[in-house]
């Protein structure tokens, strides 16, 4: 190479080059479904939060029903869930690794639009992961989790810039080998679950928050080799802060929201400190009253109940439907939680004492 | 916008080199203009609206350097003055209100919203009125603008000089493109992204959770507390001496040489080294407008040790609002007035070998042991860092982890799990432990950017280059295919986009 002028050609070609490619590939694979060019569609992948709002907009003269939720909610059912919170059609904003963060965003996106139309919205139900509650959140970190640009004020272009650019070697590869298969091997590559263990934060102070899920289930007597109890929620007071805005705007516009905790398999509630998990719904308690979903043993032990550690079946999803706006769920599974006052609650710890 | 992200890379820096070539074949003072134009918009790219803040600093202090070279002595005297009290008031405002009030109000301060740059163009203009003063020398407005806001060194160094950058914005020769400088350039700016995104990005978990808990106040194992601490040691140099290569690099895109600011610093054998090593043109402003008006040494050893001792202090205030900064810098004015004395003791003998050797770990001990007042959020925090390093943490056997990394290893048999509970605790890891030893490793025996390339600007007092032989860069298909790979990583790694930390200064 004789001249700089070939050596930074070939610098530029190589960078160009690879940035040509990738957006060729993102663009062809689409592995988040944001272009609609799948090549396979394996809903894994997908940026729930973009497609929950093209939902929503698809439908939008007929909801007046809402549901928030992280990937757990995906065991509702919409037409059964609107028959019990009385409303005609619900949306369902159920995006993995959902959270406080995720969802406030999303209903005042819904408020503003229905209000641009002169409608309104009757019902909601906000479920709330107490293990991962006042974690840091995946919204905006990683590339299945950035909001749409309705939801987060981001120019579209931005938006749509980091989809076609991001480099994703490994999805890319999961979605070939998925197609190559006929369609077996790409879900199971691409899990869904969040890739925070690359998580950082800007600057100082970047916690990186892992619970690594077992391979298998583990009965409730056996301890996993590597118990994980990750007790800090450095976010804690912000997102109970944003729970009660959530809650304030409901009430301002009139929607008749309940609030729900997910229940939690055996092996996953085993990486949590017990006396955390009941000190955050304590606090959700002290902001709304809530419906508390802690699983007891029969439901929280019985692999039948769930799909994996972290998400549990259509059927326990109805059973919470009939506990929270029915009569025929079991006695033992959910406890309504009425707002508790921090007075009220010294005043029962002065009793118990 | 981000050095280390893709619309930088690929949207904004090929359109700002492009325009300032295309239009200096037409006229200079185009080109001059668009790339500072080019520039305020890179810095409104943050917060539009905060972009009047550099606008109206640069017009003010124009106005101010113009007015002085036509006044009279006495009267540009006061108007220097007024220039630095100008400066340094905006400062103030946005980065010590809040800190000053907390010491009057008996509480602890906020984090101030600083603007960003502001700290680096402040010395930037102050540097330039004070030579204009000495030196009664006439500036255009258009190169003068684009002197403070050229956007390679805008938001955080290297803190450039008029003498050194404004005589090549003069010369109509530097307004056309020169392949050998935008091969090194480019070479400059890739090997500075990649300690940046591949490098410093990698060791910031591992640091978050030790110095997080430390500021919640929970006990840490000694090797959590020594590993954090080494780890965010090799963190900041990675990141702040990327940054500041990708900085040089970008310069020389333009054809513009800019001042080394990192000479390899961590082989330092004394402190006295080290700090004419690490953020050269930071301790270089802090010598020539703090040090050397204070009297510098002239007073003799006590009254340099106090000055010294009075620069480092307000050197570690500039950092930021907070008493660690305060303490830090303290801490490194004894550990320099120490080195004087010592040198003063000692004499002109030359060090040995092991005296070599002894000072490196002396030194980069030191060094890692300041960085602990640097990283905590507060004196508290520090306080809990401290006491963990010196044995007495307290902290009991790990019950409940807070970092997974070791899982992995503890399952398949490889990491004694024991040892990981007892010994490092429930925020540090030994996968941490490796990392930060590969990265000290790179620093002590990797050639530098500037080793590597050859690149000599600016002016570090030390003699820290290594003769590297066939490593030398040279624009060859071997360099072309190493840095394209190179690049193709870093381009991996780019999602997690992640602010550099000498932003925040």
């Amino acid at each position: 190479m004789p001249h700089p002028r070939t050596f930074v050609l070939a610098l530029l070609a190589g960078a160009f080059g690879l940035l040509a490619a990738t957006m060729a590939v993102n663009y062809t694979l689409d592995p988040q479904y944001v272009f609609g060019t799948p090549l396979t569609r394996v809903d894994d992948n997908a940026n729930f939060r973009v497609h929950r709002v093209r939902e929503y907009q698809a439908q939008r003269d007929k909801v007046d029903g809402l549901l928030f939720a992280s990937s757990r909610g995906r065991a509702f059912d919409a037409a059964h869930l609107a028959e019990k919170m009385g409303a005609s059609s619900v949306a369902k904003f159920d995006v993995t690794a959902g959270m406080i963060t995720d969802h406030l965003p999303a209903l005042e996106y819904v408020l503003r639009d229905k209000a641009s139309h002169g409608e309104k919205i009757k019902a909601a139900l906000l479920l709330l992961d107490v293990d991962t509650f006042g974690k840091l959140p995946a919204t905006n970190i990683n590339i299945d989790s950035f909001l749409p640009p309705e939801l987060s004020g981001e120019h579209p272009t931005r938006f749509w810039w980091r989809y076609l650019t991001v480099f994703q070697f490994r999805m890319w590869r999961g979605i070939v080998a998925h197609r190559w298969s006929g369609g077996g091997e790409a879900s199971r590559v691409n899990s869904p679950q969040i890739d925070i263990h690359r998580v950082t934060t800007a600057g100082f102070g970047g916690t990186v928050l892992r619970a690594a899920a077992p391979s298998a289930f583990v009965p409730s007597n056996d301890a996993p080799q590597v118990k994980l109890l990750v007790n800090t929620r450095p976010n804690l007071a912000a997102h109970l802060d944003l729970v009660a805005h959530f809650v304030a705007l409901c009430r301002e516009n009139g929607i008749q929201l309940t609030v729900a905790t997910t229940p939690m398999r055996v092996d996953r509630s085993f990486l949590y400190d017990p006396a955390d998990l009941r000190d955050v719904v304590e606090r959700l308690s002290r902001v709304v009253p809530l419906w508390d979903f802690a699983a007891p043993q029969w439901l929280a032990a019985d692999t039948s109940y769930w799909d994996d550690s972290s998400h549990f079946k259509p059927i326990v999803a109805d059973m919470m439907l009939e506990r929270m706006f029915g009569s025929k769920a079991p006695e033992d599974f959910g406890a309504m939680r009425p707002r508790q006052h921090r007075t009220q609650r010294a005043a029962s710890r002065a009793s118990q004492g | 916008m981000l050095f280390n992200s893709s619309e930088f890379i690929f949207v904004f820096l090929p359109f700002a080199v492009l325009l300032h070539f295309a239009l200096a074949r037409w006229n200079v003072a185009a080109a001059v203009a668009a790339t500072t134009l080019t520039s305020l918009l890179f810095y409104a790219w943050w917060n539009p609206p905060y972009v009047l803040l550099p606008i109206l600093s640069i017009a003010g202090n124009f106005l101010i350097a113009r007015a002085m070279r036509a006044a009279p002595e006495s009267a540009a005297r006061r108007l220097l003055l007024a220039g630095i009290v100008a400066n340094l008031a905006v400062l103030g405002w946005f980065k010590y209100g809040d800190f000053v009030a907390s010491i009057f109000e008996g509480r602890k301060p906020h984090a101030p919203e600083v603007p960003l740059a502001l700290s680096f163009t402040t010395f930037v203009q102050i540097a330039l009125l004070v030579d204009v003063w000495r030196r009664r020398k006439a500036v255009s407005f258009p190169v003068y603008a684009m002197f403070v806001a050229f956007f390679p060194h805008l938001i955080a160094g290297p803190i450039v000089r008029w003498e050194e950058l404004g005589p090549q914005l003069r010369d109509r020769a530097r307004y056309r493109p020169d392949w050998n400088n935008i091969a090194l350039g480019l070479t400059i700016f890739c090997l500075g992204l990649a300690k940046k995104v591949l490098i410093a990005d990698s060791l910031s978990p591992h640091v978050g959770p030790v110095f997080d808990a430390a500021a919640r106040g929970e006990a840490l194992t000694a090797a959590a507390a020594w590993g954090a601490a080494y780890a965010y040691t090799a963190q900041l140099y990675f990141d702040f001496s990327g940054y500041s290569d990708m900085a040089i690099g970008l310069g020389l895109l333009f054809n513009l040489r800019l001042p080394i600011n990192f000479a390899a610093p961590l082989r330092a054998i004394s402190i006295i080294d080290l700090w004419r090593r690490w953020h050269i043109s930071l301790s270089r402003f802090l010598r020539d407008f703090v040090y050397l008006p204070l009297g510098g040494a002239a007073g003799g050893p006590t009254r340099r040790a106090a000055n010294l001792f009075l620069t480092m202090v307000l050197g570690g205030l500039w950092h930021g609002a907070n008493w660690t900064f305060v303490l830090w810098g303290a801490f490194h004015g004894v550990l320099l007035a120490t080195n004087h004395a010592w040198r003063r003791w000692r004499g002109r003998r030359t060090p040995t070998q092991i005296g070599r050797f002894a000072g490196w770990c002396a030194t980069f001990t030191a060094f890692v042991v300041g960085m602990v007042l640097f990283r905590a959020a507060d004196l508290s925090a520090a306080s809990t860092m401290f006491q963990a390093m010196a044995g007495f943490g307290g902290a009991p056997r790990a019950e409940a982890m807070n970092v997974a990394w070791d899982s992995w290893g503890i399952r398949v048999g490889l990491i004694p799990e024991d040892f990981v509970r007892a010994w490092l605790g429930a925020n540090w890891s030994l996968v941490g432990s490796l990392w930060t030893a590969a990265a000290l490793a790179i620093i002590l025996f990797v050639p530098d950017t500037m080793e590597l390339t050859n690149y000599r600007e600016g002016e570090p007092h030390s003699n820290w280059r290594r003769d590297i032989g066939a490593l030398s860069w040279r624009p060859s298909p071997l360099w072309a295919a190493g840095l394209i790979a190179l690049f193709v990583a870093v381009y991996a790694n780019l999602l997690q986009i992640t602010e550099f930390l000498y932003y925040q200064f």
